[in-house]
């Protein structure tokens, strides 16, 4: 293990007065004869916030939380307990609770786990920086950091009123026990940055929100990656002062880069968890090599890039993360898989398993999900469309993965009129069907851009960071929600 | 099994506060308050007859507020023990020091904190065993995948049904003198039906929450009902993109009053942000509805006696007959506002969507025969409504509604408007009514929103 990785298993058992021995006791008493699987997940997340308002450093907070969550796994069955207390006793008491799982209804016994190596942590390469992003700065430039975004935008434009600015900086350590003698540790920084900005003219006004962030030291956030973003907030606030009503009805919309990769996060994303493949929910079951989306398009999930919001070095089952391709040249091949959906389905994980905290069930979650680049020049692709929308920022979207039907918010867009863009217009949903949508992706752009800084997914009540990405797009009939 | 859910007794929580206020108040914060709450539940999801998952929870935390020479800051902690609360009391002075000094920033004055704190019967412990929530969750699912027979060529998958308990007790204490505590429980049944036709699957839920586990339907209940709604969603398609007036089943009410409630809050007026500045006073809605907040309602799932400063709730009209009564007020905003203080620290409590000229046959037929040829919304899928302007998208789907009956089910389909217009426009409410979480409603009959389909 590396020096980091033993602090953070020190910090979360010998602070708390247990050792591996403890863990080995714990874990051989849940494993009776009907309990197939058991792990512990340890985990104490730290977080600091800042907030600015109005020219001001308005509040800040500051959270911690630790626990331990113990799950046990019985044929198709998954029990969890919980506690907040990491204790011996805490421990015992949680496995008289989970072990009652083994009791109610049985399958054949089956063999999870043992497919990663046992100490996965070791000799990963590092895919963000091991030291706590809370120690490596001061309240001072946190503030500073605040206060300087609070500046740049104001002085960017004399319309914009007001600016509010959020930064949060977190250290989650956590700590993987499991029944087939893995045991990993990690050291997860995350930091972000969001800010919105207010314009006001005449008496109309808007706003806009830009984030990021990702899984890196505080100083990532330079002066200039700062400023960029910055100057997309202005712009787009600035643009929705002007903006029209958007058109409603099937159209040709052209996705920009980067954060409209949650396009493929909702259209095809979930519906390729395996927990919908098991059992039987998804709108893709079924469907693999078959063709799901148009010659060209190739998506993968990937948990390995670095500094990105949604990477990990190891999930959290302890399972090392990897690039799973999920759509190739347009012809669906691989779902993502956590250690229980996996071995259900005769299969194997995919380093997919993922929860909130020690107080959640993992289950199969994307990392980073994103479409590989094309050929086309963006502007080629804009130049080509007659008549149609240009969605260049997006808020948040949904899918209901038992018919594929996904929706997605533009919050920046514009007309395209003879191939070019034209008038800025105001938000819309955008609305379409996951199996079908892909199939009408008329040209992909050479401009593929990761947004590892800010997006979040919720499912199951579990909210994981995750990233998303794509090249200029073209999807020929999607519909658009506006009032025009 | 124990008779209490709780492993803290409630002195111990407020041990765990004072200690705290003390704490805070040595290490130079004039002001604070704190707020401790110990939570449990036990939760069993079934699919197929068996168990699919099997959850006990329990979980503490103290949250403390300090205010040092009118600076605020928060600081949160799992751990209660002295050392732990120590230092989560450290983190927030530290934090305070670098935040800009508020006027307005401070605690509630004594005069205005509850006192003689009513019971509203919040808690109602239910401690089943696993083996008995199980046997819940499965009578919910058999009702849902044995209902009576299906039309040729249809299906009906499950997608799981779960039973929960959940308790918890919180103590809030300040620096002025307030002390109050209380325990209240939240009982749950929920089930996901997929109903599945010509290889096109259609997903439902239909879950229903109580305080009290006798104040729950009958566990069949939920599985009918999930299953009725997903067979309704079987065979949908989209429209023609046109102008239609729109039905919100009063399930939905929550999305339509939501950004209402947001635009009427007190940082909505002190930013100048939101669609219902300055509009205290003014007709906002329909002059024949009234939006009605009960926070005193026995067993009601967003009841409390005080706000999360400590300020007694009342009853009260937030817009009567049309017209905007209130802003919805935190002592900072009011502060600010100059306005005196709602109880709205936290939040909304009990809502209530009322129709002055709802009358009793106004039931859902009827409701369908006002809206005549539209669209009805029974599950809005995404979309929202624009926080400065009220411009709203949503993505929806429902049932296509002819010469007032249901012609087909729709889905791929948006509707979209201006929010502030259409709560200006509403032509009438059910008596239809349906109590969701916080909000009881009627179904909303608005005027023609643009609906974007093929």
């Amino acid at each position: 293990m590396t020096p980091s990785n033993s602090q953070v298993e020190t910090g979360l058992l010998t602070a708390n007065n247990l050792d591996r021995s403890h863990l080995d006791t714990i874990l051989g008493g849940v494993m009776t004869r009907s309990i197939d699987y058991a792990d512990l997940y340890f985990q104490a997340r730290r977080r600091e916030v800042w907030r600015l308002n109005e020219g001001q450093i308005n509040t800040g907070s500051h959270s911690f939380r630790q626990g331990v969550g113990l799950r046990a796994i019985a044929g198709e069955h998954a029990a969890l307990s919980y506690s907040d207390d990491i204790s011996l006793a805490a421990l015992a008491s949680a496995a008289d609770t989970t072990r009652a799982v083994g009791h109610a209804g049985r399958s054949a016994r089956i063999a999870l786990g043992n497919t990663g190596r046992s100490e996965a942590s070791d000799g990963q390469i590092a895919l963000y920086p091991m030291a706590d992003p809370l120690g490596q700065s001061t309240a001072d430039e946190r503030v500073n950091l605040l206060k300087r975004v609070d500046a740049l935008a104001r002085a960017a434009d004399p319309r914009v009123s007001q600016v509010t600015v959020m930064l949060q900086i977190e250290q989650n350590h956590v700590f993987i026990a499991r029944s087939d003698g893995a045991r990993n540790a990690d050291a997860r920084p995350l930091v972000r940055l969001d800010i919105t900005v207010f314009a006001e003219q005449n008496g109309r006004k808007a706003r806009a929100h830009v984030g990021d962030g990702g899984r890196m030291a505080f100083e990532e956030l330079t002066r200039e990656r700062v400023q960029a973003q910055v100057r997309k907030a202005v712009d787009r606030a600035l643009r929705q002062l002007d903006a029209r009503a958007a058109p409603s009805g099937p159209m040709t919309v052209v996705l920009g880069p980067r954060e409209t990769g949650i396009l493929l996060h909702e259209a095809v994303g979930h519906g390729l968890e395996g927990d919908f493949l098991r059992k039987g929910s998804s709108a893709f079951a079924g469907l693999v090599g078959q063709r799901v989306a148009a010659k060209g398009v190739t998506v993968v999930d990937d948990g390995m890039i670095a500094g990105s919001h949604g990477s990990l070095t190891i999930d959290d089952e302890g399972q090392p993360t990897e690039r799973t391709p999920l759509i190739e040249d347009g012809i669906l091949t691989g779902f993502l898989h956590d250690l229980h959906n996996a071995h259900l389905l005769g299969t194997r994980s995919t380093g997919n398993g993922r929860r909130e905290s020690y107080a959640a069930m993992p289950i199969p979650r994307m990392t980073n999900t994103f479409m590989l680049g094309g050929s086309h020049d963006p502007a080629e692709i804009i130049g080509s469309v007659a008549s149609g929308l240009y969605v260049a920022g997006v808020g948040g979207g949904q899918v209901d993965i038992t018919n594929g039907r996904f929706v997605f918010q533009a919050t920046d867009a514009y007309l395209i009129e003879n191939g070019r863009l034209t008038a800025p217009v105001k938000g819309a949903t955008l609305v379409g069907s996951g199996p079908e949508t892909l199939k009408h992706i008329a040209m992909i752009g050479n401009d593929l851009a990761i947004d590892g800084g800010s997006g979040m997914c919720g499912k199951a009540g579990q909210n994981v960071p995750v990233g998303v990405g794509q090249p200029t797009v073209r999807i020929d009939g999607m519909t658009v929600g506006g009032t025009a | 099994m124990s008779d209490t859910p709780f492993l803290l007794a409630p002195a111990q929580l407020e041990d765990a506060a004072a200690l705290a206020l003390d704490r805070a108040k040595i290490s130079g914060a004039a002001d604070a308050t704190a707020e401790v709450i110990e939570s449990t539940q036990l939760s069993v999801g079934v699919r197929l007859g068996e168990i699919e998952t099997l959850q006990h929870r329990r979980s503490k935390q103290l949250r403390i507020s300090v205010i040092v020479d009118g600076r605020r800051a928060e600081s949160m902690t799992s751990e209660l023990t002295p050392d732990a609360i120590e230092s989560a009391i450290e983190a927030a002075c530290a934090i305070a020091r670098h935040v800009a000094p508020d006027e307005s920033a401070g605690l509630v004055d004594a005069a205005f904190l509850a006192r003689d704190i009513p019971d509203l019967d919040l808690f109602h412990i239910w401690l089943p065993s696993a083996e008995d929530a199980l046997e819940i969750a499965r009578r919910i699912e058999t009702a849902a995948l044995d209902g009576e027979d299906l039309p040729a060529g249809t299906a009906i998958k499950a997608e799981g049904a779960r039973a929960s308990a959940f308790h918890r007790q919180l103590c809030f204490a300040t620096s002025r003198g307030f002390m109050a505590s209380y325990p209240s429980s939240s009982h749950y049944y929920d089930c996901g039906v997929i109903a599945e036709r010509n290889g096109r699957m259609q997903v439902a839920n239909w879950s229903r929450t109580a305080r009290a586990i006798d104040d729950l339907p009958a566990p069949d209940t939920i599985g009918r009902a999930a299953r009725a709604r997903a067979l309704a969603k079987l065979d949908a398609r989209d429209i023609p993109t046109g102008d239609m007036p729109i039905l919100f089943e009063g399930i939905l009410a929550m999305a339509l009053v939501d950004p209402v409630m947001g635009a009427i809050s007190g940082e909505a007026q002190y930013l100048s942000d939101g669609f219902y500045t300055g509009k205290l006073g003014e007709r906002i809605f329909a002059d024949h509805v009234s939006i009605e907040e009960r926070p005193l309602l026995p067993r009601g799932l967003a009841s409390r006696a005080f706000d999360a400063e400590g300020v007694a709730t009342v009853d009260r009209d937030l817009v009567h007959r049309g017209v905007l009564q209130s802003y919805a007020l935190s002592r900072y905003s009011a502060q600010r506002l100059g306005l005196p203080l709602t109880g709205h620290a936290g939040g909304m409590s009990n809502l209530r969507l009322v129709g002055h000229n709802t009358r009793p046959s106004d039931t859902r037929e009827a409701m369908l025969r006002k809206l005549g040829n539209g669209l009805l919304v029974t599950d809005i899928a995404g979309g929202g409504t624009e926080r400065t302007t009220g411009d709203c998208s949503f993505a929806v789907t429902g049932q296509r509604v002819v010469n007032g009956e249901i012609a087909h089910a729709v889905e791929g389909v948006t509707i979209a408007g201006s929010l502030p217009d259409l709560m200006r426009e509403i032509v009438a409410i059910g008596a239809d009514e349906h109590v969701e979480q916080s909000i009881t409603s009627g179904s909303i009959l608005v005027g023609a929103m643009r609906v974007a389909g093929r």
